[in-house]
């Protein structure tokens, strides 16, 4: 069981380094992208991100994956908004939609710690499942929900801050908190390092894992309400490829799929080396359809480039 | 060692009596079996020649993507950029073909290209030690945006007449593309039963720790095995882009999750080692049933991820309770 270590300059992890590189290289080519307007614009478009890593990271500190998550998003929004066309209160919408995501997030739970699925079949299996469900539900098309209070999650303020950046701090801050000083954190530590100590010292091991997945969904679920209030709709696509953000910007910050190494607070940096690779492109006016390729080959390049750095501080540290 | 493995299980629900292990390996032909007895009865046009036939048709782009999958799965791993690369297989065969590329060329360019993304996957799996759900999952996204550069959100229709007949030509009455698949299927097979690089992909899977010190080359294996599965996924997308005569990014998107489920579903544990090209066949055969059994029912194709990933999840959890009976 190994706790995080304190950021000093001494370890700045690599992705630290990346991102500088990629705000010098943007901030050259793309004339705009160094603004406060636009740092505004990477911050609210991260906001999401980070909700949806922070659970992905979780889950991945438990040696598991979860390839649903971008699904769960999307599912949560039509959840959502399917509500508020039925005629619920915007309240009891929204709730809907993140509980929506958290019961997804429990059946991935059961999946992987009860009946013993690997977890990147049982994700990927849930997110078929409820790619589905979601289709049928919504005939494939996107639900309008055109309410003020999405409007205000989407655009308002608060205390200086954008909502969805306060959202995403406040998340952030709880996650952080129940990471460090609870016993959920604890167990999601010792589940990646090791499961068998954890079971002896009497902590019920399935109940944990259960828990480090529903609560994964419940952060989707967030996640895909800023979504669902960002397009006031929801579609069961809109967060296709948000899982492979979420994966690669935990493993870019620095979370192994080995030993319950890393935690949420790197995996910020790898959400705005994310956010801020998509924006420059943006900004760039690269079109969108070069973006996918793009980002798979740097996100991927990034993970190489930090393994192998890692790797090689690795070896001279263990001699 | 079985009594670790009781105390590990969540409940005694499957310790089972030895009943159970005769009847395991006839479980899958006698699944097919049933499943096609119970479609004749409900639906009297099932059993025709002209159907097994359409069925088996169906069958063979699913087939041939599932057989690459099978020998990565063999090495306890996971190919889950298939459905990428056949889309950009696809789609780069078929524009080559209408940018006035003869046919062969243009095929051979495709495989190629098939065959260089699992190369990639197997380094980044064994040389970079990236796990390969990771590896090949970014790789699909890259498989995916190059089809999306290449295609600027178009539909590539209307090839040419020798092209097509790949996808729905005949041999008497036999169609081509099963001719094709039954080529694959048997010579993956005996390349896995009967050759010594076959026989090490069995070894890596079932220890490689073990499979390393008896002398196997285990980074030459896992980078034949990927490179095999990229060059089936791009044999079953020319198939494809020849079957509708059309291509167009993302049409691979749901044989990833199908050609696994088949796979599972013909015995082949993911956790490596065990299974074959017979089971997958028959997995194969199962699943492409079952969609052919919806279709015959009326049944909307929106349903289908929803079957498709039941199918897996319940496939995947018989396997992880067949190795508990076993143990």
């Amino acid at each position: 069981m190994k706790k995080p270590a304190n950021l000093n300059l001494a370890t700045v992890p690599p992705v630290i380094w990346i991102v500088l590189a990629l705000f010098a290289l943007y901030s050259f080519l793309a004339s705009g992208f160094f603004s406060i307007g636009n740092l505004w614009n990477i911050a609210v478009q991260a906001a999401p991100l980070l909700i949806l890593a922070i659970g992905a990271t979780m889950v991945i500190l438990t040696e598991g994956i979860d390839l649903s998550c971008g699904i769960v998003l999307g599912f949560a929004g039509v959840g959502s908004a399917l509500l508020v066309q039925w005629g619920f209160s915007v309240w009891l919408a929204i709730l809907g939609g993140v509980l929506l995501g958290g019961i997804c997030g429990l059946i991935n739970g059961v999946l992987v710690a009860v009946f013993r699925l690997p977890p990147f079949i049982a994700t990927l299996g849930m997110a078929s499942v409820i790619t589905g469900a979601g289709l049928i539900s919504t005939e494939g098309t996107s639900i309008a929900a055109r309410i003020e209070v999405f409007d205000y999650i989407s655009n308002g303020a608060l205390f200086g801050l954008k909502v969805p950046v306060l959202i995403a701090l406040v998340i952030f801050g709880v996650a952080w908190f129940m990471m460090r000083l609870t016993a959920f954190g604890r167990n999601i530590y010792a589940l990646g390092g090791n499961s068998e100590a954890l079971r002896l010292s009497g902590a019920n091991v399935t109940a944990a894992l259960i828990q480090t997945y529903a609560v994964a969904g419940l952060l989707a679920g967030i996640a895909g309400i800023l979504v669902a209030s960002r397009t006031a709709s929801g579609h069961i696509a809109a967060g296709v490829g948000w899982d492979f953000d979420a994966i690669a910007a935990t493993i870019i910050g620095g979370t192994s799929f080995e030993e319950g190494k890393g935690g949420i607070a790197y995996t910020v940096l790898g959400v705005i080396l994310i956010a801020v690779l998509r924006n420059g492109l943006n900004v760039a006016g690269v079109p969108n359809m070069y973006q996918f390729a793009l980002i798979g080959t740097v996100v991927l390049g990034a993970i190489i480039f930090d393994i192998s750095v890692r790797r090689l501080s690795g070896a001279e540290e263990s001699r | 060692m079985a009594e670790i493995a009781e105390s590990a299980a969540p409940a005694g629900l499957w310790s089972g009596g030895g009943w159970k292990r005769l009847i395991g390996p006839a479980l899958r032909p006698l699944g097919l079996l049933a499943l096609c007895v119970a479609l004749s009865v409900l639906n009297e046009n099932f059993f025709t020649l002209k159907n097994i036939i359409s069925v088996l048709r169906q069958s063979t782009i699913l087939l041939v993507v599932a057989i690459g999958m099978n020998l990565v799965i063999l090495t306890a791993g996971i190919d889950l950029s298939v459905g990428g690369v056949m889309a950009l297989v696809g789609c780069l065969t078929a524009r080559l073909i209408v940018g006035g590329t003869a046919i062969v060329p243009a095929i051979a360019c495709g495989l190629a290209v098939g065959a260089l993304f699992g190369l990639a996957n197997g380094a980044l799996v064994r040389v970079f030690r990236l796990p390969p759900f990771v590896a090949t999952y970014g790789m699909m996204w890259i498989a995916n945006g190059l089809a999306m550069i290449l295609m600027q959100g178009k539909i590539i229709f209307g090839l040419p007449d020798p092209f097509l007949w790949l996808g729905s030509g005949y041999l008497s009455i036999i169609p081509i593309p099963v001719i094709i698949a039954a080529i694959v299927a048997v010579a993956f097979h005996f390349y896995l039963v009967k050759t010594i690089s076959g026989k090490e992909i069995y070894a890596l899977g079932a220890n490689r720790e073990a499979a390393r010190y008896s002398g196997i080359n285990t980074t030459k294996t896992l980078l034949l095995v990927y490179s095999l599965s990229g060059l089936t996924a791009a044999i079953a997308g020319i198939m494809m882009t020849a079957r509708l005569d059309a291509a167009q990014e993302g049409m691979g998107e749901p044989f990833m999750l199908q050609a696994i489920a088949a796979v599972v579903m013909g015995g082949s544990s993911l956790m490596g080692g065990e299974g074959g090209i017979p089971g997958t066949v028959i997995g194969a055969l199962i699943l492409t049933l079952v969609v052919n059994g919806l279709n015959l029912m009326g049944v909307s194709s929106m349903v289908h991820p929803l079957v498709t990933g039941g199918v897996i999840v319940t496939a995947v959890f018989f396997d992880v309770v067949t190795r508990k009976w076993s143990d």
